[in-house]
């Protein structure tokens, strides 16, 4: 990031190719929408480019680059809530409970891929009717495997309250995947 | 360990945050508890789920958008930077507004002190037998203008022979008029 900051050519494109995984990873799993979470990715790393003279030294660059991410991604969820962009609680359960009957029924092994995406994707979209501030405190701790300091710092919030919100997000989604998690448990 | 106490160490008991004791008391719950144990078989379940969801690899094509974006920023100008530019001229017009305002008020305001300076000389009190100056007033009596009418106006006010004191009212000396107090002792001329 030093090297960004003083306009080295090839530090910028290192420093995109080292982070937008993650950071695509971030804003895919907090949307559960691919291609937004590529547009946000950009707009990340324009961002980081824009303002590579205000990283402060010394403070950790995933840190920095995180907020960012979770800025946007905020903004864009809030965005979505205001036009009303979204799917309803009821589709996700219905959802859910078609999954688990498709999970139940199956003769063959569970571990099928067909049976693995569709239960990737009802837990992808059950993450995101996790209420927003807790969502991206999950995502950052339980996806991106951040220490709770680290999402403190992302979040601009103390240390307790993230540990609350991630223990009530874990909560949440629990709830939500029940039907999945009580069909699946089943021998 | 109460149900409710094994539940809320659930999450630390994820995050292998327990201490040996709280590790003992919440296993010793588990396997004498059912419901606790299939809550907990569901809360790991539910978080191991989340944490095997594979990873969204950024598009092939992400590095030149990137790339793209930024050289368009460099060559747009900022949006901080743009809008202090946007707003520079207009403090400056507004700092100019002001000194020009205040300009104008202090030069209003010396020009109102002006007058009244000149006319301090005039207010005159006089005390004792002394003749009153008369200030010209050519409006006093329409038709009737220099010396002539000054020498009208002074005989209709006041008699110049009588010992009366004056007081000539200092704030405006273009029109008058003679008050006398009821013992006639006193006469103030306002103007």
């Amino acid at each position: 990031m030093d090297r960004v900051a003083v306009d080295d050519q090839k530090a910028f494109p290192e420093l995109v190719r080292r982070f937008q995984g993650r950071v695509t990873n971030l804003v895919s799993r907090v949307l559960n929408d691919r291609e937004c979470a590529d547009d946000l990715a950009q707009e990340v790393f324009v961002r980081v480019f824009v303002h590579r003279r205000n990283y402060r030294h010394g403070s950790k660059f995933s840190t920095w680059i995180f907020t960012i991410a979770a800025n946007l991604a905020k903004n864009e969820i809030r965005r979505r809530v205001r036009r009303r962009n979204w799917f309803s609680l009821d589709a996700l359960e219905e959802t859910l409970k078609d999954r688990a009957i498709q999970l139940a029924d199956s003769t063959e092994s569970r571990e099928t891929t067909l049976e693995r995406e569709q239960l990737q994707d009802a837990v992808g979209r059950a993450i995101v009717t996790v209420p927003e501030k807790y969502r991206l405190a999950l995502v950052l701790r339980d996806i991106e495997g951040l220490p709770y300091e680290e999402i403190a710092q992302v979040l601009g919030i103390p240390g307790g309250t993230v540990r609350s919100r991630i223990n009530r997000a874990r909560g949440m989604l629990k709830h939500k995947l029940q039907p999945l998690l009580a069909k699946a448990g089943d021998p | 360990m109460i149900c409710d106490r094994a539940r809320r160490l659930f999450g630390a008991c994820w995050d292998d945050e327990l201490t040996q004791a709280e590790r003992d008391g919440l296993e010793g719950h588990l396997a004498s508890c059912p419901r606790c144990r299939t809550e907990y078989d569901e809360f790991s379940r539910a978080l191991e789920l989340t944490a095997s969801l594979p990873r969204i690899e950024a598009s092939a094509d992400l590095m030149d958008r990137v790339l793209a974006g930024a050289r368009h920023a460099t060559t747009a100008p900022d949006i901080v930077r743009e809008a202090g530019v946007r707003w520079a001229p207009v403090a400056v017009a507004a700092a100019g507004a002001v000194l020009v305002v205040a300009a104008v008020l202090i030069g209003s305001r010396l020009e109102w002190k002006a007058p009244a300076s000149n006319q301090t000389p005039q207010m005159v009190k006089i005390e004792g037998p002394l003749e009153p100056r008369i200030v010209q007033n050519p409006r006093a009596i329409p038709g009737k203008r220099g010396p002539e009418a000054s020498q009208l106006n002074s005989e209709n006010l006041f008699d110049p022979d009588k010992n009366v004191e004056f007081i000539l009212d200092p704030v405006a000396l273009r029109r008058g008029r003679v008050k006398r107090d009821p013992e006639g002792q006193q006469a103030i001329i306002t103007f």
